[in-house]
Protein backbone atom coordinates (compact mmCIF):
# COMPACT_ATOMS: atom_id res chain seq x y z
CA UNK A 1 0.00 0.00 0.00
CA UNK A 2 1.22 3.28 -0.64
CA UNK A 3 2.26 5.64 2.65
CA UNK A 4 -0.30 7.81 4.13
CA UNK A 5 2.02 10.93 2.68
CA UNK A 6 1.88 9.62 -0.59
CA UNK A 7 -1.99 9.47 -0.87
CA UNK A 8 -1.97 12.83 0.08
CA UNK A 9 1.06 14.07 -2.56
CA UNK A 10 -1.26 12.12 -5.30
CA UNK A 11 -4.37 13.52 -4.00
CA UNK A 12 -3.32 17.01 -4.58
CA UNK A 13 -1.52 16.85 -7.57
CA UNK A 14 -5.44 15.08 -8.75
CA UNK A 15 -6.69 18.59 -7.26
CA UNK A 16 -4.43 20.79 -8.74
CA UNK A 17 -5.01 19.42 -12.29
CA UNK A 18 -8.54 19.41 -11.67
CA UNK A 19 -9.00 22.71 -11.17
CA UNK A 20 -6.67 24.24 -13.53
CA UNK A 21 -8.51 22.12 -16.47
CA UNK A 22 -11.80 23.53 -14.76
CA UNK A 23 -10.00 27.38 -14.25
CA UNK A 24 -8.85 26.79 -17.81
CA UNK A 25 -5.79 27.50 -16.15
CA UNK A 26 -4.48 25.29 -19.02
CA UNK A 27 -5.47 26.54 -21.85
CA UNK A 28 -2.32 28.31 -23.17
CA UNK A 29 0.05 25.04 -23.03
CA UNK A 30 -2.67 23.64 -24.98
CA UNK A 31 -2.75 26.47 -27.19
CA UNK A 32 1.04 26.03 -27.32
CA UNK A 33 0.90 22.35 -27.74
CA UNK A 34 -1.55 23.08 -30.91
CA UNK A 35 0.83 25.61 -32.04
CA UNK A 36 4.13 23.23 -32.11
CA UNK A 37 1.67 20.03 -33.43
CA UNK A 38 -0.68 21.34 -35.70
CA UNK A 39 2.24 20.94 -39.07
CA UNK A 40 2.96 17.49 -37.72
CA UNK A 41 -0.93 16.42 -37.46
CA UNK A 42 -1.97 17.53 -40.73
CA UNK A 43 0.08 15.26 -42.75
CA UNK A 44 -0.70 12.29 -40.21
CA UNK A 45 -4.34 12.50 -40.66
CA UNK A 46 -4.01 13.19 -44.42
CA UNK A 47 -2.63 9.65 -44.63
CA UNK A 48 -5.25 8.19 -41.67
CA UNK A 49 -8.34 9.48 -43.92
CA UNK A 50 -6.63 6.97 -47.26
CA UNK A 51 -7.92 4.45 -44.20
CA UNK A 52 -11.40 5.67 -42.79
CA UNK A 53 -13.33 2.71 -44.81
CA UNK A 54 -15.19 2.83 -48.02
CA UNK A 55 -18.94 2.97 -48.32
CA UNK A 56 -21.04 -0.40 -48.78
CA UNK A 57 -22.05 -1.92 -52.05
CA UNK A 58 -25.20 -0.27 -53.44
CA UNK A 59 -28.13 -2.54 -54.20
CA UNK A 60 -30.60 -2.37 -56.97
CA UNK A 61 -32.83 -1.03 -54.74
CA UNK A 62 -30.69 1.40 -54.02
CA UNK A 63 -30.04 2.90 -57.26
CA UNK A 64 -33.26 2.73 -58.00
CA UNK A 65 -34.18 5.33 -55.19
CA UNK A 66 -30.75 7.29 -56.32
CA UNK A 67 -32.01 7.58 -59.76
CA UNK A 68 -35.62 8.25 -58.78
CA UNK A 69 -34.04 11.50 -56.53
CA UNK A 70 -31.82 12.03 -59.51
CA UNK A 71 -34.52 12.70 -61.62
CA UNK A 72 -36.51 14.85 -58.92
CA UNK A 73 -33.32 16.90 -58.25
CA UNK A 74 -32.60 17.29 -62.22
CA UNK A 75 -36.08 19.16 -62.35
CA UNK A 76 -35.36 21.45 -59.66
CA UNK A 77 -32.01 22.38 -61.14
CA UNK A 78 -33.28 23.12 -64.02
CA UNK A 79 -35.53 25.63 -62.48
CA UNK A 80 -32.53 27.16 -59.98
CA UNK A 81 -30.11 27.41 -63.13
CA UNK A 82 -33.48 29.82 -64.74
CA UNK A 83 -33.60 31.82 -61.55
CA UNK A 84 -29.98 31.79 -60.69
CA UNK A 85 -29.55 33.51 -63.97
CA UNK A 86 -32.27 36.34 -63.08
CA UNK A 87 -31.06 36.77 -59.70
CA UNK A 88 -27.28 37.53 -60.88
CA UNK A 89 -28.63 39.81 -63.68
CA UNK A 90 -30.89 41.78 -60.66
CA UNK A 91 -28.13 42.13 -58.04
CA UNK A 92 -25.78 43.24 -60.86
CA UNK A 93 -28.08 46.19 -60.89
CA UNK A 94 -28.86 46.82 -57.10
CA UNK A 95 -24.70 46.09 -56.59
CA UNK A 96 -26.20 44.01 -53.86
CA UNK A 97 -24.32 40.94 -53.99
CA UNK A 98 -20.69 43.23 -53.01
CA UNK A 99 -22.64 44.28 -49.47
CA UNK A 100 -23.88 40.79 -48.34
CA UNK A 101 -20.77 38.31 -49.92
CA UNK A 102 -19.52 35.58 -47.81
CA UNK A 103 -16.39 33.97 -48.42
CA UNK A 104 -15.11 30.72 -46.87
CA UNK A 105 -12.15 29.50 -45.23
CA UNK A 106 -11.08 25.93 -46.25
CA UNK A 107 -10.31 23.42 -43.01
CA UNK A 108 -9.05 20.13 -42.65
CA UNK A 109 -11.28 17.41 -40.09
CA UNK A 110 -7.88 16.74 -37.68
CA UNK A 111 -10.50 14.76 -35.01
CA UNK A 112 -13.89 13.17 -35.01
CA UNK A 113 -16.09 11.81 -32.57
CA UNK A 114 -19.58 10.41 -33.78
CA UNK A 115 -21.15 7.76 -32.27
CA UNK A 116 -24.52 7.53 -30.69
CA UNK A 117 -26.43 11.23 -29.94
CA UNK A 118 -22.72 13.14 -30.68
CA UNK A 119 -21.76 14.48 -33.76
CA UNK A 120 -18.48 16.55 -33.43
CA UNK A 121 -15.73 17.52 -35.73
CA UNK A 122 -12.42 19.34 -34.90
CA UNK A 123 -11.10 21.30 -37.64
CA UNK A 124 -7.30 22.90 -37.66
CA UNK A 125 -8.79 26.38 -38.34
CA UNK A 126 -9.77 28.69 -34.94
CA UNK A 127 -9.92 32.20 -34.39
CA UNK A 128 -7.22 33.72 -35.88
CA UNK A 129 -8.61 32.13 -39.09
CA UNK A 130 -11.41 34.43 -38.22
CA UNK A 131 -13.99 32.00 -37.24
CA UNK A 132 -17.05 32.88 -35.16
CA UNK A 133 -19.52 30.35 -33.49
CA UNK A 134 -22.47 29.95 -35.16
CA UNK A 135 -20.52 30.38 -38.65
CA UNK A 136 -22.15 27.77 -41.08
CA UNK A 137 -19.65 24.86 -42.61
CA UNK A 138 -19.98 23.04 -45.67
CA UNK A 139 -18.58 20.23 -48.05
CA UNK A 140 -16.55 21.31 -50.77
CA UNK A 141 -19.93 20.47 -52.93
CA UNK A 142 -21.43 22.83 -50.68
CA UNK A 143 -23.77 20.82 -48.86
CA UNK A 144 -24.57 22.04 -45.31
CA UNK A 145 -22.89 20.08 -42.56
CA UNK A 146 -22.73 21.89 -39.41
CA UNK A 147 -22.08 24.85 -37.78
CA UNK A 148 -19.00 25.94 -35.51
CA UNK A 149 -19.69 25.51 -31.86
CA UNK A 150 -16.71 26.17 -29.78
CA UNK A 151 -13.65 28.21 -30.71
CA UNK A 152 -9.83 27.57 -29.91
CA UNK A 153 -7.11 29.85 -31.41
CA UNK A 154 -5.97 27.19 -33.92
CA UNK A 155 -9.02 24.78 -33.90
CA UNK A 156 -12.67 24.49 -34.04
CA UNK A 157 -15.41 22.36 -32.88
CA UNK A 158 -17.75 21.62 -35.65
CA UNK A 159 -21.44 20.23 -34.46
CA UNK A 160 -22.79 18.28 -37.26
CA UNK A 161 -26.51 18.59 -38.63
CA UNK A 162 -26.90 15.16 -36.97
CA UNK A 163 -25.67 16.05 -33.10
CA UNK A 164 -28.55 15.83 -30.64
CA UNK A 165 -28.03 19.62 -29.74
CA UNK A 166 -28.58 21.04 -33.89
CA UNK A 167 -31.34 23.05 -34.91
CA UNK A 168 -30.89 24.79 -37.99
CA UNK A 169 -34.06 26.49 -39.85
CA UNK A 170 -35.13 24.92 -42.44
CA UNK A 171 -36.91 25.67 -45.62
CA UNK A 172 -38.08 23.56 -49.36
CA UNK A 173 -35.94 24.22 -52.52
CA UNK A 174 -37.09 27.08 -54.44
CA UNK A 175 -39.51 28.35 -51.95
CA UNK A 176 -38.42 31.36 -49.40
CA UNK A 177 -40.29 31.07 -46.63
CA UNK A 178 -39.19 28.62 -43.28
CA UNK A 179 -41.24 25.33 -43.33
CA UNK A 180 -39.69 24.00 -40.41
CA UNK A 181 -36.51 23.22 -37.81
CA UNK A 182 -34.21 20.48 -38.62
CA UNK A 183 -33.04 18.76 -36.04
CA UNK A 184 -30.33 16.29 -34.92
CA UNK A 185 -31.29 12.57 -33.74
CA UNK A 186 -28.03 11.04 -33.08
CA UNK A 187 -27.23 8.01 -35.43
CA UNK A 188 -26.57 9.73 -38.78
CA UNK A 189 -30.36 10.60 -38.63
CA UNK A 190 -31.88 14.01 -38.63
CA UNK A 191 -35.78 15.11 -38.58
CA UNK A 192 -37.52 18.39 -39.61
CA UNK A 193 -39.91 19.39 -37.10
CA UNK A 194 -42.61 21.93 -36.60
CA UNK A 195 -43.82 21.40 -40.44
CA UNK A 196 -47.36 23.22 -40.86
CA UNK A 197 -50.03 20.55 -41.75
CA UNK A 198 -51.16 23.25 -44.42
CA UNK A 199 -47.81 22.09 -45.81
CA UNK A 200 -47.26 19.90 -49.11
CA UNK A 201 -44.31 17.80 -48.48
CA UNK A 202 -43.33 15.07 -51.03
CA UNK A 203 -40.60 12.34 -50.76
CA UNK A 204 -37.51 13.02 -52.49
CA UNK A 205 -37.82 17.01 -51.82
CA UNK A 206 -34.46 18.79 -51.05
CA UNK A 207 -34.47 20.65 -48.00
CA UNK A 208 -31.91 23.48 -47.89
CA UNK A 209 -31.53 26.15 -45.14
CA UNK A 210 -33.93 28.92 -44.37
CA UNK A 211 -31.38 31.92 -43.97
CA UNK A 212 -33.27 33.17 -40.83
CA UNK A 213 -30.62 31.83 -38.75
CA UNK A 214 -27.73 34.39 -37.47
CA UNK A 215 -24.27 33.60 -39.91
CA UNK A 216 -25.73 30.88 -42.12
CA UNK A 217 -27.03 32.07 -45.33
CA UNK A 218 -30.08 30.47 -47.04
CA UNK A 219 -29.99 28.00 -49.68
CA UNK A 220 -27.87 25.71 -48.70
CA UNK A 221 -27.90 22.20 -49.32
CA UNK A 222 -29.13 19.73 -46.23
CA UNK A 223 -30.79 16.83 -46.99
CA UNK A 224 -33.68 15.12 -48.99
CA UNK A 225 -37.17 14.23 -47.65
CA UNK A 226 -37.02 10.50 -46.99
CA UNK A 227 -40.21 9.90 -45.03
CA UNK A 228 -43.52 12.04 -43.69
CA UNK A 229 -44.58 11.28 -40.13
CA UNK A 230 -47.66 12.86 -39.37
CA UNK A 231 -50.72 11.67 -37.03
CA UNK A 232 -54.44 13.63 -37.50
CA UNK A 233 -54.35 15.12 -33.70
CA UNK A 234 -50.97 16.80 -34.65
CA UNK A 235 -50.82 20.31 -35.05
CA UNK A 236 -47.63 20.19 -36.98
CA UNK A 237 -46.08 17.38 -39.30
CA UNK A 238 -42.42 16.09 -39.15
CA UNK A 239 -40.26 14.17 -41.87
CA UNK A 240 -37.24 12.17 -41.53
CA UNK A 241 -34.34 13.79 -43.68
CA UNK A 242 -31.55 11.90 -45.19
CA UNK A 243 -28.24 13.61 -44.92
CA UNK A 244 -26.84 13.92 -48.61
CA UNK A 245 -23.14 12.92 -47.23
CA UNK A 246 -21.56 10.52 -44.80
CA UNK A 247 -20.65 12.65 -41.98
CA UNK A 248 -17.71 10.02 -41.11
CA UNK A 249 -16.62 10.42 -44.84
CA UNK A 250 -15.66 14.28 -44.20
CA UNK A 251 -12.16 15.06 -44.50
CA UNK A 252 -12.23 18.83 -45.99
CA UNK A 253 -14.74 21.40 -45.26
CA UNK A 254 -15.36 25.50 -45.45
CA UNK A 255 -16.73 27.53 -42.93
CA UNK A 256 -18.81 30.37 -44.24
CA UNK A 257 -17.70 33.60 -43.00
CA UNK A 258 -19.15 37.29 -43.79
CA UNK A 259 -16.91 38.99 -46.14
CA UNK A 260 -16.35 42.35 -43.81
CA UNK A 261 -13.62 40.04 -41.94
CA UNK A 262 -11.33 39.14 -44.62
CA UNK A 263 -8.17 41.20 -44.88
CA UNK B 1 16.89 12.95 -16.60
CA UNK B 2 17.62 11.91 -20.18
CA UNK B 3 15.79 8.70 -19.97
CA UNK B 4 12.80 11.15 -18.45
CA UNK B 5 12.88 13.25 -21.56
CA UNK B 6 12.86 10.05 -23.88
CA UNK B 7 9.91 8.75 -21.86
CA UNK B 8 7.86 11.79 -22.25
CA UNK B 9 9.08 12.44 -26.03
CA UNK B 10 8.11 8.72 -26.49
CA UNK B 11 4.67 9.70 -24.87
CA UNK B 12 4.39 12.56 -27.11
CA UNK B 13 4.96 10.26 -30.41
CA UNK B 14 2.11 7.78 -28.81
CA UNK B 15 -0.39 10.95 -28.82
CA UNK B 16 0.37 11.77 -31.96
CA UNK B 17 -0.77 8.60 -33.32
CA UNK B 18 -3.47 8.13 -31.15
CA UNK B 19 -4.45 11.72 -32.42
CA UNK B 20 -3.58 11.23 -36.12
CA UNK B 21 -4.75 8.38 -36.04
CA UNK B 22 -8.34 8.40 -34.97
CA UNK B 23 -9.90 9.57 -38.78
CA UNK B 24 -9.57 5.95 -39.43
CA UNK B 25 -11.70 3.34 -40.01
CA UNK B 26 -12.24 2.02 -36.69
CA UNK B 27 -11.01 -2.27 -37.27
CA UNK B 28 -7.61 0.22 -37.91
CA UNK B 29 -7.57 2.66 -35.36
CA UNK B 30 -4.59 2.01 -32.97
CA UNK B 31 -3.95 3.95 -29.36
CA UNK B 32 -0.78 3.12 -28.53
CA UNK B 33 -0.22 5.26 -25.72
CA UNK B 34 -1.71 2.17 -23.30
CA UNK B 35 0.64 -0.07 -24.62
CA UNK B 36 3.64 2.13 -24.35
CA UNK B 37 2.57 2.90 -20.62
CA UNK B 38 1.95 -0.67 -19.23
CA UNK B 39 5.30 -1.91 -20.89
CA UNK B 40 7.21 0.76 -19.35
CA UNK B 41 5.59 -0.22 -16.04
CA UNK B 42 6.65 -3.55 -16.31
CA UNK B 43 9.95 -2.58 -17.74
CA UNK B 44 11.23 0.68 -16.21
CA UNK B 45 10.52 3.25 -13.52
CA UNK B 46 7.18 4.44 -12.08
CA UNK B 47 8.33 8.41 -12.83
CA UNK B 48 9.24 7.58 -16.60
CA UNK B 49 5.72 5.91 -17.18
CA UNK B 50 4.37 9.12 -15.77
CA UNK B 51 6.05 11.16 -18.02
CA UNK B 52 5.38 9.34 -21.12
CA UNK B 53 1.70 9.22 -20.24
CA UNK B 54 1.65 13.37 -19.31
CA UNK B 55 3.24 13.85 -22.73
CA UNK B 56 0.53 11.24 -24.81
CA UNK B 57 -1.85 13.13 -22.41
CA UNK B 58 -1.66 16.47 -23.36
CA UNK B 59 -1.57 16.05 -26.49
CA UNK B 60 -4.85 14.04 -26.47
CA UNK B 61 -6.27 17.08 -24.37
CA UNK B 62 -4.97 19.57 -26.77
CA UNK B 63 -6.67 18.13 -29.67
CA UNK B 64 -9.89 17.07 -27.73
CA UNK B 65 -13.07 17.83 -29.05
CA UNK B 66 -15.65 19.43 -26.33
CA UNK B 67 -15.24 21.46 -23.62
CA UNK B 68 -13.78 19.64 -20.79
CA UNK B 69 -12.08 16.09 -21.42
CA UNK B 70 -9.13 16.48 -18.74
CA UNK B 71 -7.35 13.45 -20.49
CA UNK B 72 -4.38 14.47 -18.50
CA UNK B 73 -6.57 13.85 -14.87
CA UNK B 74 -7.47 10.72 -16.34
CA UNK B 75 -4.34 9.61 -17.25
CA UNK B 76 -2.42 10.12 -14.22
CA UNK B 77 -5.29 8.43 -12.18
CA UNK B 78 -4.65 5.16 -14.46
CA UNK B 79 -0.93 5.01 -13.93
CA UNK B 80 -1.02 4.96 -10.64
CA UNK B 81 -4.01 2.48 -10.86
CA UNK B 82 -2.39 0.32 -12.89
CA UNK B 83 1.53 0.74 -10.96
CA UNK B 84 -0.92 -0.52 -7.85
CA UNK B 85 -1.68 -3.72 -10.20
CA UNK B 86 1.62 -4.27 -10.68
CA UNK B 87 2.92 -3.64 -7.89
CA UNK B 88 0.56 -5.49 -5.19
CA UNK B 89 -2.16 -7.94 -7.27
CA UNK B 90 0.29 -8.88 -9.98
CA UNK B 91 2.62 -11.54 -9.02
CA UNK B 92 5.17 -11.30 -11.62
CA UNK B 93 5.87 -9.23 -14.32
CA UNK B 94 4.83 -12.05 -17.62
CA UNK B 95 3.27 -11.31 -20.52
CA UNK B 96 -0.22 -12.64 -18.87
CA UNK B 97 0.47 -9.56 -16.57
CA UNK B 98 1.41 -7.18 -18.97
CA UNK B 99 -2.01 -8.70 -21.07
CA UNK B 100 -3.97 -8.26 -17.87
CA UNK B 101 -2.78 -4.79 -16.87
CA UNK B 102 -3.55 -3.69 -20.39
CA UNK B 103 -7.56 -4.66 -20.57
CA UNK B 104 -8.18 -3.44 -17.13
CA UNK B 105 -6.25 -0.07 -18.19
CA UNK B 106 -8.34 0.30 -21.31
CA UNK B 107 -11.54 -0.57 -19.49
CA UNK B 108 -10.72 2.41 -16.98
CA UNK B 109 -9.31 4.60 -19.80
CA UNK B 110 -12.56 3.99 -21.87
CA UNK B 111 -15.01 4.42 -18.80
CA UNK B 112 -13.44 7.61 -17.19
CA UNK B 113 -13.37 9.01 -20.91
CA UNK B 114 -17.53 8.06 -21.36
CA UNK B 115 -18.16 9.91 -17.85
CA UNK B 116 -16.78 13.04 -19.84
CA UNK B 117 -19.08 12.38 -22.74
CA UNK B 118 -16.81 9.80 -25.03
CA UNK B 119 -18.01 6.41 -26.32
CA UNK B 120 -17.30 3.23 -26.21
CA UNK B 121 -17.27 2.82 -30.19
CA UNK B 122 -15.01 0.57 -31.08
CA UNK B 123 -13.62 -1.25 -28.12
CA UNK B 124 -13.42 -4.52 -29.04
CA UNK B 125 -10.57 -3.06 -32.06
CA UNK B 126 -8.93 -1.10 -29.61
CA UNK B 127 -8.42 -4.26 -26.97
CA UNK B 128 -7.52 -6.36 -30.47
CA UNK B 129 -4.88 -3.67 -31.45
CA UNK B 130 -4.09 -3.05 -27.19
CA UNK B 131 -2.62 -6.97 -26.83
CA UNK B 132 -0.97 -7.00 -30.82
CA UNK B 133 1.13 -3.71 -29.50
CA UNK B 134 1.74 -4.80 -25.42
CA UNK B 135 2.77 -8.08 -27.01
CA UNK B 136 4.94 -7.23 -29.29
CA UNK B 137 6.55 -4.79 -27.15
CA UNK B 138 6.78 -7.15 -24.11
CA UNK B 139 8.73 -9.59 -26.31
CA UNK B 140 11.10 -7.13 -28.31
CA UNK B 141 12.02 -5.79 -24.83
CA UNK B 142 12.14 -9.35 -23.11
CA UNK B 143 14.77 -10.66 -26.12
CA UNK B 144 16.76 -7.56 -26.56
CA UNK B 145 16.89 -6.48 -22.70
CA UNK B 146 16.76 -9.89 -20.76
CA UNK B 147 15.17 -7.42 -18.06
CA UNK B 148 12.01 -9.77 -17.79
CA UNK B 149 14.15 -13.22 -16.96
CA UNK B 150 14.00 -14.57 -13.60
CA UNK B 151 16.55 -14.03 -11.30
CA UNK B 152 18.71 -17.48 -10.63
CA UNK B 153 20.51 -17.93 -7.90
CA UNK B 154 24.13 -19.67 -7.58
CA UNK B 155 23.55 -22.23 -4.58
Amino acid sequence: MLRPNRWLFFGGICLALLFLTLAGLLRPVGDVVRFVTLPIVRPITTVASKFRGSTPALTAADVKILNDRLTALAVDSAKLHALAEENAVLRAQARFLSASGYDSVGGRVINREIHGPRALLLIDRGSRDGLEIGQAVITGAGVFVGRVSTLKERVATVELETDMGSRVAAAISNERKLIGVLEGKGNGATTLTYIPSTEHLARNQLIVTAGTDEKIPGDLALGIVNEIQSRPTDPFLSAAIEPLVRMDQIVLVSVLRPSAFTK
Amino acid sequence: MRKLILAALLGLCAGLIEVGGSLMTPWLSWRPLLALVVVLLLASERSRTFAAALGGALLIDAYSIGAFNAALLRWIILVFILDFLARHLLTNRSLTAALAMTLAGRLLERFSSWIFGGGLYGLGWILLWDGVAVTAGFLLLAFFTKRFLPAVRQV
